[in-house]
């Protein structure tokens, strides 16, 4: 125990600074560049080039914090989502929130702006969300009925198809316009975030993720086994519907503002399991937290850098960074024995 | 009566809506194992899930000590009840402890922290499954025995009253097997925190080893439940298994009547004592009493830890009395009671406890000094135990609350005991009931003296082997005599009184074998000279050894008593008077004698007188082959005498005890 504790303080520390430095250079790195002296002294009230300040503080900083957020969010769900399904493979969208909000995104694209009428971000945002909770609820709905965590996972994958569907249904109908703009939308992007949005974002992810945190002792009992669980005196199904909810509401807050940013859900919580030791919720969590920013941030410097002024898409970036990541670190290590 | 630690009440379980077992009925008090066994699918699982808390029970109730088992919340209920169930993969990499502290859950703060007490629980734990040497490895390299002991040991880390394990040596091999039932016997004959069991097993040749008492199941319902000698017969597993009575002979647990030893040339077989025959009777007539249930066979567990069943004889019953015979079997052994029929009355009385009397063919204490006092049935403690432990069984599992009173007879006792020592010892009208094991061993004498000659012969080899390991080696067994060649002792003593007061007074621990000899004294000294041993030790109880003084070489009452002539003329010749020699003619034992010597104040020197003539009668014997000295005890008085020979002895083996027993 004594070494976890050592070897947890070692990662929480060298991710506490990476993520420090990715943040600054986030705030310092663009096709304007800000020496990081400066960065720090406009974060802080400071004076200076008014365009720089505006930059720094309207621009940058909202993307930034958005990204970190989400970025934590994104893992925290991913890594919710396999220890429900005790399936390395599961990601947060996996129970089809990213196709409802995509769906609902649709419908406000093209149907209403379609209309004519001009669609606020606060819309977007709103019905994104809602989007993500539809398909949250027919999934809560199903696992009353289906007990077997194999054949929810299918149902998942089944509602995703089905809003999928429906969304193409829909795209038949659209302008070209708006087709461009619900890819767009697809791909992800934490470009143009507004002060106020990053701040919504953080502070309901904050909260949900807390929450999470307070139910370590219980997720982790869940994670020796189900009986087990239950004989020790977790209310097992009570905490399975939680992790649902849990984790869908952190999933549907980043779609809802920044679109479905895939594989950090995935690729996170395996790099995590790597570097930790310690794999009790307790000490996963911020690790997962913590990781997923680094790694979101990482792929949205390179995603406004690489070929700037473009920016790339989103999950293009997180997919090309995480997956050979992934797959190196799979080759590497030793075989986890089921016993 | 205490309450039982966890009672079934027509409990019926499932999964969905359709019961998959039903009717379940059962109790088992703190410290005992109850195993479940049936054919698949017969709700064994099942069972196991509802009481663990995991299934909601559909019908009927379940008590932990008394408590609803509905009315606890799960967080009280993990604290009462731990289970380790099959799904047992973990792809995490654990050290032990850190997967024992997972069951200290129920105890934990809001984000796990551990308290001192939760340290504690934990080291307790891996003491109990001899896992503490293991805490800092990880799981996955454990051997299959050490990580089943693993699991076991969080479900103890919940501290629980009943601890539910399913198939908890499904895939083990032998070894590993037998470690588990050893660990999970411990647990519940543990006397501090005696744990209660509930398990499954297929294997059906463990269940001896473990079961107090057998649950059978069978397509959802109880096909019977009792012990385990009740429930494994062959029938009742032909049944329950559907297979032929040929096969399922393979899985009984020997019986006691066939247990037999090897003495000399023959097998004899082991046999029960008049106390059980009376036991086994007082059980089933008590469970046709009060549970209306008529016992094809009866059993019971002995003092020396062996089953005994039996087939009643005879079994009646009659408003509130009911009456059971068993014949005694006393297998092998020449015994004047071979075969007797008793037979036990049990009656409901008002009055609580249960009282326990004599009736025809049951002889009665007339003289002072045994275990009963004057006028009382001649049945000694033991027995008088064991028959109120049978019924006490029955009572608590009928949840009869009232009294029983007990009338124990037998059959023509009153001349089969005048066959016996019975009148010489004031016992009048019958038969006693004296074993204090419960089981009868076999003893032909041929075979006996066979044994006792075999034990000097290993113990002459093993006196040698020390001579051959050099000199000056250590233990104090081995000395050098003035010639400086190695001394071969022995210690002779003629039974368990002997053995318990060489342990007691510490000469067992001083290095020098000690063979039980019985009554053969004669014979044994024989044997001594035969093998050549130097230095011979005999210690033995003052109503024994007594005799030797007359020249009684073999102690058994059926050669000759003679234990209260030879203690009046000794303490004749120290000055006894008549008065005092007629007082110790009319004593029955040994100690009661001694009793009236030292009201007397001739003791000592009676002692003194008797000590005298033992030591001649044993040199005559020995013929001057070995030195013989004599350590004669009372259990009531202590140290009775010791001849000069004896002191030698202790000292050149470097004794430093207290003889006074």
């Amino acid at each position: 125990m004594r070494e976890n504790s050592r070897r947890n303080f070692i990662v929480f520390l060298c991710l506490a600074v990476l993520l420090v430095l990715v943040f600054c250079l986030s705030l310092s790195l663009g096709s304007v560049s800000v020496p990081v002296r400066d960065v720090f002294s406009y974060l802080f009230g400071g004076e200076g080039n008014p365009q720089y300040v505006k930059i720094v503080r309207e621009i940058r900083l909202p993307r930034a914090v958005l990204a970190l957020f989400s970025g934590g969010a994104l893992a925290v769900s991913g890594y919710l989502l396999q220890t429900f399904f005790r399936n390395p493979i599961a990601g947060p969208f996996v129970l089809g929130i990213s196709s409802g909000a995509r769906f609902c995104a649709c419908i406000l694209m093209v149907i209403v702006a379609g209309q004519g009428y001009t669609v606020s971000n606060g819309q977007m945002v709103g019905w994104s969300f809602a989007g993500a909770m539809l398909a949250t609820g027919i999934i809560i709905l199903l696992s009353f009925r289906i007990k077997s965590m194999g054949i929810l996972l299918v149902a998942g994958f089944m509602v995703s198809y089905i809003m999928g569907a429906l969304t193409d249904f829909l795209i038949s109908f659209a302008d070209d316009a708006s087709i461009i703009n619900l890819h767009g939308w697809t791909q992800g992007s934490f470009s143009g975030t507004a002060p106020a949005d990053a701040l919504e974002a953080a502070v309901m992810i904050a909260a949900v993720s807390v929450f999470i945190f307070c139910l370590s002792k219980p997720i982790g009992a869940y994670q020796s086994g189900e009986r087990f669980a239950e004989t020790v005196g977790v209310h097992v199904h009570l905490l399975q519907l939680g992790i649902i909810v849990l984790s869908s509401l952190l999933s549907g807050v980043v779609t809802a503002f920044a679109g479905p940013v895939s594989f950090v859900g995935v690729a996170v919580p395996f790099i995590v399991r790597t570097l930790m030791r310690d794999r009790r919720p307790l000490a996963m969590l911020p690790a997962l937290f913590l990781t997923g920013a680094v790694f979101t941030l990482i792929s949205d410097l390179l995603a406004r850098m690489l070929l700037s002024p473009m920016e790339l898409s989103l999950s293009t970036v997180t997919s090309v960074l995480g997956a050979p990541l992934v797959l190196i670190m799979m080759v590497g290590r030793k075989k986890e024995r089921e016993i | 009566m205490s309450e039982p630690l966890l009672k079934i009440e027509n409990l019926s379980a499932g999964y969905e809506k359709k019961p998959v077992l039903s009717g379940v009925s059962f109790a088992a008090d703190r410290g005992e194992a109850v195993v479940v066994i049936g054919p698949n699918g017969a709700g064994k699982s099942t069972l196991l899930l509802t009481l663990a808390g995991i299934l909601k029970p559909m019908g009927g109730r379940a008590f932990l000590s008394g408590t609803d088992m509905k009315a606890l919340t799960s967080g009280q209920r993990a604290k009462r009840v731990a289970a380790m169930f099959t799904d047992r993969r973990q792809r995490d990499p654990k050290t032990v402890r850190e997967l024992v502290t997972e069951g200290r859950y129920p105890y934990t703060g809001r984000l796990g922290a551990l308290s001192e007490k939760d340290r504690e629980a934990v080291r307790e734990a891996m003491e109990k499954t001899d896992l503490l040497s293991l805490s800092g490895r990880d799981i996955g390299e454990l051997s299959d025995g050490q990580r089943q002991r693993a699991y076991i040991a969080r479900a103890l880390a919940q501290e629980p009253e009943l601890l539910i394990l399913d198939e908890p040596t499904g895939f083990l091999d032998v070894r590993y097997q037998l470690e588990i039932i050893g660990v999970l016997k411990a647990l519940c004959q543990n006397n501090e925190k005696p744990i209660t069991i509930l398990m499954t097993l297929h294997d059906l040749a463990l269940l001896p080893k473990i079961a107090d008492r057998v649950l059978m199941l069978k397509s959802g319902r109880q096909a019977g439940c009792g012990t385990a000698s009740e429930m494994l017969t062959e029938e009742k597993l032909a049944e329950l298994f559907e297979i032929p009575r040929e096969a399922a002979a393979i899985y009984l647990p020997a019986k006691t009547s066939e247990r037999s030893v090897r003495k000399g040339r023959k097998h004899l077989r082991y046999g029960f004592t008049t106390g059980t025959a009376a036991a086994l009777a007082a059980k089933a007539s008590a469970e046709l009493l009060l549970n209306n249930k008529s016992l094809s066979t009866v059993a019971v567990q002995t003092p020396k830890g062996w089953e005994v069943s039996a087939v009643p004889e005879r079994l009646e019953k009659a408003e509130d009395k009911a009456i059971c015979g068993i014949r005694k079997d006393a297998g092998d052994d020449p015994d004047a009671t071979d075969g007797i029929l008793i037979s036990a009355e049990v009656e409901k009385k008002r009055e609580l406890g249960i009282s326990i009397d004599g009736g025809p063919g049951i002889g009665r204490v007339t003289k002072p000094g045994l275990d009963q006092p004057v006028g009382a049935a001649a049945i000694n403690s033991v027995p008088r135990q064991m028959i109120a432990s049978a019924c006490e069984e029955v009572m608590r599992e009928a949840g009869y609350e009232g009294g029983l009173s007990v009338t124990i007879s037998a059959e023509d006792g009153e001349t089969i005991a005048a066959r016996t020592m019975n009148p010489v010892l004031g016992i009048e009208g019958g038969i006693s009931i004296i074993g204090t094991t419960g089981i009868v061993e076999p003893m032909s004498e041929k075979a006996l003296i066979d044994t006792i000659a075999l034990s000097l012969h290993q113990a002459a080899v093993e006196e040698k082997r020390k001579q051959e390991t050099g000199p000056g080696c250590g233990t104090s067994g081995t000395s050098r005599n003035s010639e400086n060649k190695a001394v071969r002792r022995v210690i002779l003593t003629p039974g368990n009184y002997g053995e318990e007061y060489i342990e007691k007074t510490g000469i067992g621990s001083l290095g020098i074998p000690v063979v039980q000899v019985s009554n053969f004294i004669g014979d044994a000294l024989d044997l001594c000279a035969e093998e050549k041993f130097d230095e011979v030790l005999l210690v033995g109880h003052a109503g024994k050894l007594v005799k030797l003084a007359a020249g009684l070489l073999n102690t058994h009452s059926m050669y000759g008593d003679g234990r209260m002539e030879i203690l009046s003329v000794y303490a004749a010749m120290a000055g006894a008077s008549r008065e005092t020699v007629e007082k110790i003619m009319a004593c029955a034992t040994t100690d009661a004698a001694t009793d009236v010597l030292k009201e007397a104040c001739l003791f000592e020197e009676t002692a003194v007188h008797v000590m005298e003539a033992i030591d001649n009668r044993l040199k005559r014997k020995a013929a001057g082959a070995f030195q013989i000295g004599a350590v004669v005890f009372s259990k009531v008085h202590g140290l009775f005498g010791i001849t000069g020979e004896a002191e030698h002895f202790l000292l050149a083996a470097g004794f430093r005890g207290n003889l006074k027993g």
